[in-house]
Protein backbone atom coordinates (compact mmCIF):
# COMPACT_ATOMS: atom_id res chain seq x y z
CA UNK A 1 0.00 0.00 0.00
CA UNK A 2 3.04 2.60 0.41
CA UNK A 3 4.84 2.90 -2.73
CA UNK A 4 7.02 6.04 -2.04
CA UNK A 5 10.18 6.18 -4.46
CA UNK A 6 12.57 8.95 -2.91
CA UNK A 7 15.62 9.12 -1.48
CA UNK A 8 14.33 11.41 1.49
CA UNK A 9 16.81 14.05 1.25
CA UNK A 10 15.82 16.91 3.32
CA UNK A 11 13.17 18.07 5.65
CA UNK A 12 9.48 16.09 5.16
CA UNK A 13 6.31 17.89 6.26
CA UNK A 14 3.39 16.39 7.29
CA UNK A 15 -0.02 17.12 6.28
CA UNK A 16 -2.55 16.92 9.60
CA UNK A 17 -4.51 13.82 9.01
CA UNK A 18 -1.40 11.97 9.58
CA UNK A 19 -1.29 12.92 13.30
CA UNK A 20 -5.07 12.05 13.80
CA UNK A 21 -4.38 8.86 11.50
CA UNK A 22 -1.22 7.95 13.78
CA UNK A 23 -3.13 8.10 16.96
CA UNK A 24 -6.41 7.01 16.39
CA UNK A 25 -6.40 3.22 16.45
CA UNK A 26 -9.32 1.98 14.71
CA UNK A 27 -9.48 3.96 11.62
CA UNK A 28 -8.35 2.26 8.33
CA UNK A 29 -5.07 4.40 8.03
CA UNK A 30 -3.73 3.78 10.83
CA UNK A 31 -1.98 0.65 10.26
CA UNK A 32 -0.54 1.97 6.47
CA UNK A 33 0.37 5.12 8.75
CA UNK A 34 2.28 3.38 11.41
CA UNK A 35 4.04 1.67 8.26
CA UNK A 36 5.18 4.51 6.81
CA UNK A 37 6.46 5.83 9.72
CA UNK A 38 8.47 3.25 10.69
CA UNK A 39 9.79 3.28 7.11
CA UNK A 40 10.67 6.94 7.63
CA UNK A 41 12.38 6.72 10.64
CA UNK A 42 14.55 3.40 9.33
CA UNK A 43 15.94 6.02 6.77
CA UNK A 44 16.51 8.70 9.13
CA UNK A 45 14.04 10.75 7.69
CA UNK A 46 14.11 14.62 8.92
CA UNK A 47 10.41 15.22 9.94
CA UNK A 48 8.78 18.70 10.03
CA UNK A 49 5.27 19.81 11.46
CA UNK A 50 3.85 22.82 11.85
CA UNK A 51 1.97 24.56 14.32
CA UNK A 52 -1.16 24.92 12.15
CA UNK A 53 -1.42 21.03 11.60
CA UNK A 54 -1.07 20.40 15.33
CA UNK A 55 -4.05 22.92 15.67
CA UNK A 56 -5.97 21.27 12.94
CA UNK A 57 -5.21 17.80 14.28
CA UNK A 58 -6.75 19.45 18.07
CA UNK A 59 -9.60 21.14 16.23
CA UNK A 60 -10.54 17.65 14.85
CA UNK A 61 -10.33 15.53 17.98
CA UNK A 62 -11.72 18.07 20.17
CA UNK A 63 -14.27 19.66 18.16
CA UNK A 64 -15.32 16.82 16.18
CA UNK A 65 -14.84 14.29 18.04
CA UNK A 66 -15.65 15.48 21.52
CA UNK A 67 -12.27 14.06 23.15
CA UNK A 68 -10.56 15.56 26.36
CA UNK A 69 -9.03 19.04 25.40
CA UNK A 70 -5.92 17.76 28.03
CA UNK A 71 -5.79 14.33 26.72
CA UNK A 72 -5.57 15.42 23.28
CA UNK A 73 -2.60 18.20 24.06
CA UNK A 74 -0.41 15.63 26.22
CA UNK A 75 -1.50 12.66 23.06
CA UNK A 76 -0.30 14.85 20.49
CA UNK A 77 2.85 16.40 22.07
CA UNK A 78 4.10 12.94 23.52
CA UNK A 79 3.36 11.99 19.55
CA UNK A 80 5.64 14.59 18.14
CA UNK A 81 8.07 14.07 21.47
CA UNK A 82 8.62 10.56 20.48
CA UNK A 83 8.99 10.97 16.53
CA UNK A 84 11.47 13.42 17.10
CA UNK A 85 9.05 16.06 14.89
CA UNK A 86 10.23 19.50 14.53
CA UNK A 87 8.15 21.69 14.96
CA UNK A 88 8.38 24.79 12.41
CA UNK A 89 5.55 28.30 12.82
CA UNK A 90 5.40 31.06 10.46
CA UNK A 91 8.08 33.21 10.14
CA UNK A 92 7.58 37.21 9.75
CA UNK A 93 7.80 36.94 5.46
CA UNK A 94 5.24 33.94 5.85
CA UNK A 95 2.63 36.00 4.89
CA UNK A 96 4.06 37.81 1.84
CA UNK A 97 4.95 34.04 0.82
CA UNK A 98 1.71 33.42 1.02
CA UNK A 99 0.50 35.74 -0.86
CA UNK A 100 2.30 34.89 -3.62
CA UNK A 101 1.85 31.43 -3.74
CA UNK A 102 -1.73 32.79 -3.71
CA UNK A 103 -1.93 34.19 -6.65
CA UNK A 104 -0.79 31.68 -9.05
CA UNK A 105 -2.63 28.70 -7.04
CA UNK A 106 -5.07 26.75 -8.34
CA UNK A 107 -7.58 25.47 -5.75
CA UNK A 108 -7.60 29.34 -4.33
CA UNK A 109 -7.52 27.94 -0.87
CA UNK A 110 -6.83 30.07 1.52
CA UNK A 111 -5.59 27.57 4.97
CA UNK A 112 -3.36 25.59 2.33
CA UNK A 113 -1.61 27.68 0.62
CA UNK A 114 -0.62 29.27 4.46
CA UNK A 115 0.15 25.95 5.04
CA UNK A 116 2.20 25.56 2.17
CA UNK A 117 3.57 29.26 3.05
CA UNK A 118 4.81 27.94 6.39
CA UNK A 119 6.68 25.18 5.03
CA UNK A 120 7.99 26.69 2.33
CA UNK A 121 9.64 29.82 4.45
CA UNK A 122 11.00 27.56 6.44
CA UNK A 123 13.01 25.87 3.34
CA UNK A 124 11.18 22.56 3.67
CA UNK A 125 10.07 21.94 0.34
CA UNK A 126 8.55 17.77 0.57
CA UNK A 127 5.07 17.55 1.79
CA UNK A 128 2.98 13.91 2.53
CA UNK A 129 0.06 14.43 2.18
CA UNK A 130 -3.15 12.45 0.89
CA UNK A 131 -4.82 15.61 -0.34
CA UNK A 132 -2.20 16.43 -3.40
CA UNK A 133 -4.83 18.10 -5.47
CA UNK A 134 -5.69 20.95 -2.86
CA UNK A 135 -1.89 21.91 -3.19
CA UNK A 136 -1.96 21.79 -6.78
CA UNK A 137 -0.42 25.02 -8.41
CA UNK A 138 1.86 25.70 -5.17
CA UNK A 139 5.22 26.29 -7.20
CA UNK A 140 8.33 24.76 -4.94
CA UNK A 141 6.61 22.26 -2.80
CA UNK A 142 6.86 18.41 -3.79
CA UNK A 143 3.50 16.93 -2.40
CA UNK A 144 3.39 12.80 -2.39
CA UNK A 145 0.41 10.96 -1.53
CA UNK A 146 2.32 7.97 0.46
CA UNK A 147 -0.74 6.03 0.22
CA UNK A 148 -1.69 6.43 -3.83
CA UNK A 149 -1.28 2.93 -5.81
CA UNK B 1 20.01 17.68 13.96
CA UNK B 2 20.54 21.28 15.02
CA UNK B 3 24.10 23.57 14.64
CA UNK B 4 26.30 22.29 18.01
CA UNK B 5 28.38 24.94 19.54
CA UNK B 6 30.68 24.37 22.26
CA UNK B 7 29.97 26.37 25.46
CA UNK B 8 31.09 26.22 29.14
CA UNK B 9 29.02 26.46 32.07
CA UNK B 10 29.56 26.39 35.63
CA UNK B 11 27.92 23.86 37.79
CA UNK B 12 28.51 22.26 41.39
CA UNK B 13 30.83 19.92 41.54
CA UNK B 14 28.14 16.97 43.12
CA UNK B 15 25.84 18.08 40.71
CA UNK B 16 28.31 17.14 37.46
CA UNK B 17 29.57 13.70 39.21
CA UNK B 18 25.56 12.90 39.57
CA UNK B 19 24.98 13.90 35.84
CA UNK B 20 27.80 12.04 34.27
CA UNK B 21 26.55 8.92 36.12
CA UNK B 22 23.31 9.20 35.18
CA UNK B 23 23.90 9.84 31.58
CA UNK B 24 26.42 7.36 31.29
CA UNK B 25 23.98 4.49 32.55
CA UNK B 26 21.13 5.77 30.06
CA UNK B 27 24.14 5.18 27.42
CA UNK B 28 24.14 9.44 26.78
CA UNK B 29 27.18 11.50 27.04
CA UNK B 30 27.16 14.60 29.42
CA UNK B 31 26.53 16.73 26.51
CA UNK B 32 23.17 15.00 25.07
CA UNK B 33 21.88 14.35 28.54
CA UNK B 34 22.32 17.92 29.63
CA UNK B 35 20.84 18.96 25.89
CA UNK B 36 18.09 17.44 26.58
CA UNK B 37 17.27 18.64 29.96
CA UNK B 38 17.41 22.17 28.37
CA UNK B 39 15.83 21.08 25.80
CA UNK B 40 12.95 19.41 27.83
CA UNK B 41 12.82 22.77 29.64
CA UNK B 42 12.45 24.91 26.89
CA UNK B 43 9.60 23.33 24.74
CA UNK B 44 7.54 21.60 27.97
CA UNK B 45 7.86 18.54 25.88
CA UNK B 46 9.32 15.99 27.77
CA UNK B 47 11.59 13.18 25.70
CA UNK B 48 10.58 9.19 26.43
CA UNK B 49 13.29 6.76 26.20
CA UNK B 50 13.10 6.02 22.83
CA UNK B 51 13.80 2.58 22.19
CA UNK B 52 11.77 1.45 24.61
CA UNK B 53 8.44 3.73 24.58
CA UNK B 54 8.30 4.47 20.86
CA UNK B 55 5.28 3.27 19.71
CA UNK B 56 3.49 4.29 23.18
CA UNK B 57 1.74 7.18 21.83
CA UNK B 58 0.42 5.76 19.12
CA UNK B 59 -3.24 3.77 18.52
CA UNK B 60 -4.31 5.71 21.74
CA UNK B 61 -7.89 6.82 20.63
CA UNK B 62 -10.68 4.63 19.31
CA UNK B 63 -12.67 6.36 16.48
CA UNK B 64 -12.37 5.28 12.99
CA UNK B 65 -11.04 8.68 10.96
CA UNK B 66 -11.71 8.10 7.71
CA UNK B 67 -11.29 11.67 6.50
CA UNK B 68 -10.70 14.50 8.43
CA UNK B 69 -12.37 17.27 6.46
CA UNK B 70 -13.59 17.31 2.95
CA UNK B 71 -11.52 20.95 2.58
CA UNK B 72 -9.36 22.28 4.71
CA UNK B 73 -11.26 25.51 4.53
CA UNK B 74 -14.14 23.33 6.77
CA UNK B 75 -11.89 23.43 9.95
CA UNK B 76 -12.48 27.13 10.27
CA UNK B 77 -15.98 28.15 8.80
CA UNK B 78 -17.65 27.64 11.98
CA UNK B 79 -15.37 29.86 14.03
CA UNK B 80 -15.22 32.36 11.40
CA UNK B 81 -18.98 32.64 10.55
CA UNK B 82 -19.24 32.90 14.12
CA UNK B 83 -16.84 35.79 14.57
CA UNK B 84 -17.94 37.76 11.23
CA UNK B 85 -21.65 37.49 12.36
CA UNK B 86 -23.14 35.42 9.31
Amino acid sequence: MISIKTDWQGKWGFDSHFIIYLLDGKSPYFTPTLKLFKILLKNKVKLAITQQNILEATRVLIGYYKLDYKKVVKSVNDLISDFDFTVYSPLPTTLSVFYKLFEVSRKKQIFDTYLAATYLDNSIHNLLSLNVRDFSGIVGLKIINPFKN
Amino acid sequence: MSNLIRTTITIPEDVYNQARIIAASSDHSLSSFISRLVKEKITGVKKKDIKNNLFSSVGIFKLGVKKIYKKRDDLYKDRLAGQMGF
